[in-house]
């Protein structure tokens, strides 16, 4: 089975909508693997061939130059994003070309980029969440080429590059509106790097569960479509809302992280608190509470009382099984297995909720170290 | 203007007449109500019938007749010149004369005529599967719009006169076939563009009994058609965008000289 959730670009500070994906994707992962064998796909690397990330270097080469990158935060440069962004102009293609080459043939990755990664590193480890490979290269993936051609064979490719068009992919047949996938210069979106990456990935494997925020539904919907059809592989999704920041949904663009980036997040709850209860705290806040669907604010008081809920199950899990061993820990686990896959992956949500319920015994000790601290 | 041969040659004067005929032809209502011998009045003209008004009341009829659709999966000129003919010469009477007053609108969709069989029945698709046409009157093409992207690209015709298109027309042709060669002006225009002038040209061509079932048609890529001097038949003339003042000629449907004889 492939885990698969939509990455986050490098290029500010994670938010609240941010931690609850990785979150519930975390959890997924670390319970499947007691009773499954799951691979964690996640690699920051095969996407930064996007014009959104490859413009933004651009951008900053252009009006910062050369500085030291350790010098600046992710907020410092979540806010040259947000001017990125609210500019008109586009950079030239060459200049993109320039990037995306260099990313493609040699792995570039930009300082500002490294230093957003080392920064997340070091919150995915205070968070103990596994680390799928932030900052190793991208995963083996077609090349551009090659993933057209997987497209021609299953009749799913418009390729109008002959004459000076885009490519898209087509599921018209399954009345799925054409959606581009390279630009008139050849220049992969987000989807085409998905494609390239999970069609590479799927050989061999039953399953693939996709997650994703619900305003790529569409575009998410196509994917497990198309992976599906080219490579026989049974395909999941799993939609994460977004958390609201004061009653309001906004993408990075909008800079709408102010105090509630992870470095302030963590920073104000581990004064308080220590690791293990800030871990499953966050747990119990971003999946159990939120939800998939929820439509609640970012709430530093749910949170907090959450974390405290978090010290009490801490204090009182049994040490053990009673004498019993890693299989009662893998069929606790299994109880919450999601219905709608054959191989079945751990449900996220359910288990978590388990560790609230008042009339069942508490969760031992190693299954809390293995998929929530 | 004429010469002894018979050829005329692009003038001002040339396209404000074949202008003229056209509107006449699609709008014979408003042909009566405005003085098309001014360039303010054939610009307005063009203006109303455009936007489906009429000249008792500017506003829009309750039921917008629709442009034709046709959707393409690439462009192979032969085949298009064929299917674009061949589908103007399907439509029923109503249908054209309806379609006709929208001054032949059509939309141009990228996408894979194979793919759309099952959900969206085409009233004519390209032997070869690149391109497929809706008509006007088809219930289905608002959704089939929403599906597909605009037919978008860079790339400008250029290069050799294409292979000649020969047309298989509904219509029983009454002379016998004839050669013609559609000038198409290219410069700063790129292919979509071209598509839109030469579909004009050509399915009003058909509507209007110039091309008939046994013709061929070459295309014949050319930067400007100014001073181009032939046996012209139909002239596509639109506002100049270089100077609104004045007309440009985008497209015409020349006899070539080895078919005089028969006409």
């Amino acid at each position: 089975m492939l885990l698969a959730p939509v990455t986050v670009t490098p290029t500010k500070p994670l938010s609240p909508s941010h931690l609850k994906g990785l979150l519930w994707a975390d959890v997924l992962f670390r319970a499947t693997r007691l009773v499954s064998d799951i691979q964690f796909r996640y690699r920051p690397a095969s996407y930064h061939v996007t014009e959104q990330t490859l413009g933004f270097w651009v951008f900053l080469d252009s009006h910062l130059g050369d500085v030291d990158y350790r010098e600046l935060s992710e907020t410092d440069l979540g806010d040259l994003y947000v001017r990125f962004r609210a500019q008109d102009s586009r950079p030239a293609d060459a200049r993109l070309g320039q990037y995306q080459e260099a990313v493609e043939e040699s792995g570039f990755v930009h300082p500002s980029a490294e230093r957003i990664l080392s920064i997340w590193k070091d919150q995915y480890s205070v968070l103990g969440m596994y680390d799928p490979g932030l900052t190793a290269p991208a995963s083996p993936r077609l090349e551009v080429a090659g993933l057209i051609e997987r497209l021609e064979d299953v009749a799913m490719c418009l390729d109008l590059r002959r004459i000076g068009g885009a490519v898209y992919a087509d599921a018209s047949r399954y009345g799925m509106p054409l959606r581009q996938i390279l630009d008139e210069t050849g220049r992969p979106n987000y989807l085409a790097c998905a494609l390239r990456e999970l069609l590479a990935l799927s050989d061999g494997r039953d399953q693939i569960v996709l997650m994703h925020d619900p305003e790529l539904t569409a575009d998410y919907v196509l994917l497990a479509r198309i992976v599906g059809e080219v490579s026989g592989v049974e395909v999941h999704r799993l939609g994460v809302g977004r958390v609201p920041i004061e009653g309001r949904i906004g993408s990075a663009r909008s800079g709408n992280w102010k105090d509630v980036d992870a470095a302030s997040l963590l920073r104000r709850v581990s004064d308080q608190h220590d690791t293990d209860a800030v871990r499953l705290g966050c747990r119990l806040y971003f999946l159990a509470t939120l939800g998939a669907e929820s439509k609640q604010s970012f709430d530093w008081d749910a949170l907090f009382h959450c974390i405290r809920r978090a010290e009490r199950l801490l204090a009182r899990a049994p040490d053990d099984y009673g004498g019993r061993d890693q299989a009662a820990l893998a069929a606790e686990v299994a109880r919450h297995r999601d219905l709608s896959g054959s191989a079945g992956w751990i449900d996220p949500y359910r288990l978590t909720v388990r560790l609230l319920a008042r009339h069942q015994p508490p969760l031992a000790t190693p299954l809390l170290k293995a998929v929530f601290t | 203007m004429t010469g002894a041969s018979g050829d005329v040659t692009i003038s001002q004067r040339l396209l404000r007449r074949h202008a003229t005929m056209r509107l006449r032809a699609a709008r014979p209502d408003l042909a009566a109500e405005l003085d098309l011998s001014t360039f303010h009045g054939l610009v307005e003209g063009f203006r109303m019938a455009a936007a489906g008004e009429t000249a008792a009341q500017s506003a829009k009829p309750a039921a917008d007749p629709g442009a034709a659709t046709v959707v393409l999966r690439a462009l192979e000129l032969r085949s298009w010149v064929e299917g674009t003919c061949a589908f103007a010469s399907s439509l029923d009477p109503d249908t054209a004369t309806a379609w006709r007053r929208q001054l032949t609108r059509t939309i141009f969709l990228a996408g894979n005529p194979r793919n759309l069989r099952q959900r969206f029945p085409a009233a004519l698709v390209a032997p070869d599967l690149t391109a497929a046409w809706f008509s006007p009157a088809d219930p289905l093409t608002p959704a089939l719009r929403r599906l597909l992207p605009a037919f978008n690209c860079s790339a400008s015709l250029s290069g050799p006169p294409s292979t000649p298109a020969r047309l298989r027309l509904e219509s029983r042709a009454t002379r016998a076939p004839r050669q013609w060669e559609v000038a198409l002006a290219t410069a700063g225009t790129a292919l979509p563009g071209s598509l839109i002038a030469l579909n004009h040209l050509l399915v009003e061509a058909v509507l209007d009994g110039h091309l008939v079932d046994g013709d061929t048609v070459t295309v014949r890529p050319t930067p400007t058609l100014s001073g181009h001097s032939a046996d012209l038949r139909c002239v596509r003339a639109v506002p100049d965008p270089d100077d609104a003042g004045r007309l440009r000629a985008e497209a015409c449907l020349v006899l070539y000289p080895s078919s005089k004889g028969q006409s």
